[in-house]
């Protein structure tokens, strides 16, 4: 039997106190009363479980007990003998969920509470909890009307689209175990706006899977199905999301097994619902994690990781990529080691992969062409992070701190593993150096990266320096006027980056004119003051290409940005922005400068709790010298939206809402000069739509 | 580039001067039809990955495009004009998948050059045992009824950085921890959006996130193109960051401009 003492109330002079010890200020010289449950408090039971109480000693004469679960005496229900107490409910006298329980001692009608117990009980289905959270919203959004002379002819000038969500959410828990569930389901009548339009067109469904996800946990270890996401090692599986099925499995106290097998790419529809159909369009994987100082994650870590996969040429859902079909097996290593301050830090990993590109018809087409050989490489990472200076004191109230990072990154030429995102052939090195002195916050990063790492004579070689110094301080923190708004919040940034060829390949068709050589400058100044509801920013943006290019030494480029934003908000109803901006580009082999000012208004009114009215209005116009050519573009939009419900809300929100919108874009192009407009192209549109959400 | 004197008395004092202008006529008398030219005419391309360029083929009004190989060698193309790929050179063709040439005026076309991963890597391995690195894009342009005439660009291999036409050759939108399709409750915050950018080239990448409003054109393919390959006319109008409503939006990343 599992009796153990309780915590308990006492009642009178609100402590709580544990039971076992004095536990009610009995006015008379009676022995206190200890009361401890026969069950383990943080579990669930079922609801026709019996219930039993242990007293550490037996009712006095003129003494009785009282036992109240919730707001139901269930006193007379009891039964026991001596130090015992039971009461055995029927399935439907708890309620499920977690029962407060009073046991209470009457002497001379007067009630006292011995003990504050509480017991969490399954729901009709056996479950510690049971929750199914549906989900339908309808969306319609069309076009009432249209016009204007660039409004598009012969299309849908009025119509009503609708989209129709269905999803469900449930977590489903009985002891140690639990399981998830999740899914959504994406219907839309208009069809190029289908989910899977871009890949099926015409034959896309129009209710279609977007996403799914079962998962079952018990304690640590847990098996998923549906969309998954496994990152276990930088240059071989990294932040990679998909469907597929997986698990892991919890090995004592360090160690972790983690295995996946998923679709090559993030897909949506329910065809190859799980993921692992197309042994040609799957990555598996499996990792082995060890935790040598469980007390202090990341202390001692170490992880081994292979990954196998093949993919056809097919991007990712959301994704616009140019693709081809391939194939990698691969292992790698990751060691994490830190001190037990955390002062120092270390990561670092390799891995090794063989990578080829299977035979792709479209790309072979009816030619006989030079197959790819399979070739095995390796990559390599290493990250040190030591915090030198940690709250070092300068003087009374001013604090330092320092840290500094030092990168090493090589990836040997052909390498590629399909579950990761790598540059090949290339290596850089890299120190970071961070720190602050009280409220100003300084930072400087430098950088060297060069490619053809394996020295082939005819292939360009290609070095890269970069350095990179940003500072951010409040100024009236750092001059010691606090709350002083006219001092602005400083934040200055320069970066440089130095590419150039290393000299000119032998037997590469290279001349000495298609020898990159450029140097690029860019510095960011931005202001910010806050006053009460009201925001002011400047931001100031110098970019220089320095064009070093045998032939092309004058084909360097001048950039200026100036951007001024204001923004006002009396009341949480209204809210204002205002914007301009001026941009300036000098051409130096032509001596040409092109021109950009922008400028534009948002503004927002929340009319009632239910109402909200908004509008911005932009106008940009360029100048391009060389095309003789000056351009404007000037927009509206204007948006009334009203919020409803219809029976109920939902999380706290309106059920529904319905807006209208009228936009209108003018485009216009001059000559720089004089001369008749040389086109005016003018379009508006009137938008309606609705959504509710049922649940 | 051969010259002729026809009509000079010195050309028929020697025999190897009466050949000339029957040499000179073989080799001049195509060019009485249009001469398909390609600028430009040689680009460094990235040798690790993709890369994609925009080209532009003159002289083609007689002709019709065909398909397009890469190829490690190039030969005479013989009887047609140019030069093709030599057979057992050939690292793969342009998939059918992102052919996007188009006819423009002037008797112009418009090719976007999109260079394979595993075409690059071809050209690698050929250079790391010894062959010229340079490799070739050839395309053929049938003349129905005449000579057919390729044209072709020499794809150096380098870094794939400056010097390298400026694209983006993988975009990967995404809020953040990635699922397909993002819902937000109405009166919530989405949740982060981030875009993954790989490009090729050095330039100046700028723009702004747009929202495409329930009613206007959805994002295509076409918004991948280098802003110089999408028309005027086919740019959608951008519009400004709107205030949340209970719609369906699509995303589009920053433009190239």
């Amino acid at each position: 039997m599992w009796c153990r003492p309780l915590p308990v109330l006492l009642l009178g002079v609100g402590l709580a106190i544990p039971v076992g010890a004095p536990l009610h200020a009995q006015q008379d010289s009676t022995p206190i009363l200890k009361v401890t449950a026969c069950w383990p408090s943080d579990r669930f039971r079922d609801a026709d479980e019996l219930i039993e109480l242990t007293l550490d000693r037996a009712l006095n004469a003129g003494e009785t007990l009282a036992l109240v679960i919730g707001t139901l005496d269930v006193t007379h229900l009891t039964d026991g003998n001596g130090t015992r107490v039971r009461y055995r409910p029927n399935k439907s006298a708890l309620g499920a969920g977690e029962s407060p329980i009073a046991v209470y001692v009457v002497r001379n009608a007067k009630w006292s509470q011995v003990a504050s117990l509480s017991i969490k009980v399954r729901n009709r289905l056996g479950l510690d909890e049971g929750r199914v959270l549906p989900t339908v919203d309808v969306n319609s959004a069309g076009q009432l009307a249209q016009g204007g002379n660039a409004a598009p002819t012969g299309g849908r000038e009025r119509y009503q689209d609708l989209t129709l969500r269905v999803g469900a959410e449930s977590n489903l828990t009985r002891d140690a175990w639990r399981i998830a569930l999740q899914a959504n389901t994406v219907g839309v009548s208009r069809e190029d706006q289908r989910l899977q339009y871009e890949t099926l067109q015409g034959g896309a469904p129009q209710l279609d899977l977007s996403d799914y996800k079962a998962e079952l946990t018990r304690g640590m270890s847990k098996v998923q199905i549906g969309n998954l996401s496994a990152s276990n090692q930088k240059m071989l599986l990294d932040g990679f999301s998909s469907r597929g099925i997986g698990g892991t499995v919890q090995v004592g106290p360090r160690a972790t097994v983690n295995a996946n097998v998923m679709n090559g790419t993030n897909a949506v529809g329910w065809s190859n619902a799980l993921g692992i159909s197309r042994s040609e369009h799957r990555l598996t994987s499996a990792a082995l994690s060890l935790e040598m100082i469980p007390s202090r994650p990341g202390g001692f870590h170490v992880a081994v990781t292979g990954l196998d996969g093949s993919v056809l040429p097919i991007a990712n859902f959301n994704q616009g990529s140019v693709t081809d079909a391939e194939q990698s097996t691969g292992y790698g290593g990751q060691l994490g080691l830190s001190n037990p301050s955390e002062r120092i830090k270390f990561t670092g990993g390799l891995a090794r992969s063989r990578f080829t590109n299977p035979v792709d018809r479209l790309v072979a087409g009816d030619s006989t062409i030079v197959a790819v050989q399979p070739v095995t490489r390796t990559a390599r990472y290493g990250e040190m992070t030591v915090q030198v200076l940690k709250e070092h004191r300068i003087r009374d109230s001013l604090r330092m701190d320092l840290s500094a990072v030092v990168r090493h990154e090589r990836v040997d030429p052909l390498y590629r593993s399909l579950g990761a995102s790598t540059q090949a052939d290339l290596q850089s090195n890299a120190v970071e150096l961070n720190g602050t002195i009280g409220a100003l916050a300084l930072a400087g990063r430098f950088g060297r990266t060069n490619d053809n790492l394996a020295g082939i004579a005819s292939i360009l070689t290609s070095r890269t320096n970069q350095s990179a110094l940003t500072a951010a301080m409040p100024l009236s923190a750092v001059i010691g006027l606090k709350g002083a708004w006219y001092l602005p919040q400083l934040a200055l940034s320069r970066e440089g980056t130095h590419q150039f060829g290393d000299g000119v390949p032998a037997n590469g068709e290279f001349a000495e004119s298609d020898i990159p050589g450029q140097a690029n400058v860019n510095t960011t100044a931005a202001l910010d003051w806050t006053r009460n509801t009201t925001t002011l920013n400047y931001r100031w943006n110098s970019s220089a290409q320095d064009n070093r290019q045998v032939g092309r030494e004058m084909a360097d480029i001048d950039g200026t940005v100036h951007a001024l934003s204001l923004g006002y908000a009396p009341t949480e109803a209204v809210n204002v922005s205002l914007e301009t901006s001026r941009e300036r580009q000098r051409f130096a082999e032509t001596d040409a400068t092109q021109q950009l000012h922008r400028i534009g208004a948002i503004a927002r009114w929340k009319v009632t709790p239910l109402t909200d009215l908004s509008t911005n209005i932009s106008r940009a116009s360029s100048e391009d010298p060389a095309a003789g050519v000056t351009s404007n573009n000037t927009e509206l939009q204007f948006e009334a939206s009203r919020a409803f419900t219809l029976y109920r809300m939902i999380d706290n929100q309106p059920q529904g809402r319905v807006f209208i919108r009228f936009a209108r874009v003018l485009a216009s192009q001059t000559p720089q000069f004089a001369g008749a407009i040389l086109s005016r192209d003018l379009r508006w549109t009137l938008n309606a739509g609705g959504s509710v959400r049922f649940y | 580039m051969p010259v002729a004197r026809c009509g000079s008395t010195d050309m028929r004092a020697s025999p190897s001067f009466l050949l000339l202008p029957f040499t000179a006529a073989l080799i001049l008398a195509p060019s009485a039809h249009a001469q398909v030219s390609v600028s430009p005419s040689s680009v460094n391309v990235n040798a690790q990955g993709v890369t994609t360029a925009i080209l532009s083929f003159s002289g083609v009004s007689e002709f019709t495009p065909a398909e397009a190989l890469f190829c490690g060698e190039v030969v005479a193309a013989t009887p047609a004009i140019g030069v093709r790929c030599a057979p057992g050179t050939v690292y793969g063709q342009l998939p059918a998948r992102y052919e996007r040439s188009s006819t423009g005026a002037f008797d112009m076309l418009t090719d976007v050059m999109t260079v394979p991963a595993s075409v690059a890597r071809r050209a690698y391995q050929a250079a790391a045992s010894g062959s010229n690195s340079a490799f070739y894009y050839v395309r053929r342009f049938r003349n129905d009824g005449g000579v057919d005439q390729y044209a072709s660009v020499t794809l150096r291999l380098s870094g794939g950085g400056a010097r390298t036409p400026l694209a983006l050759t993988d975009v990967k939108l995404a809020f953040l921890p990635e699922e397909p399709v993002h819902y937000v409750a109405n009166g919530d915050v989405p949740s982060d959006l981030e875009a993954t950018i790989r490009y090729t080239g050095s330039g100046r990448l700028t723009g702004r996130w747009e929202i495409v409003y329930p009613g206007e054109p959805v994002p295509t393919s076409q918004d991948l193109l280098p802003q110089a390959s999408v028309s005027p006319t086919s740019a959608t109008p951008s519009v400004a960051i709107p205030s949340w409503h209970d719609s369906t939006c699509f995303f589009r990343p920053p433009v190239v401009s």
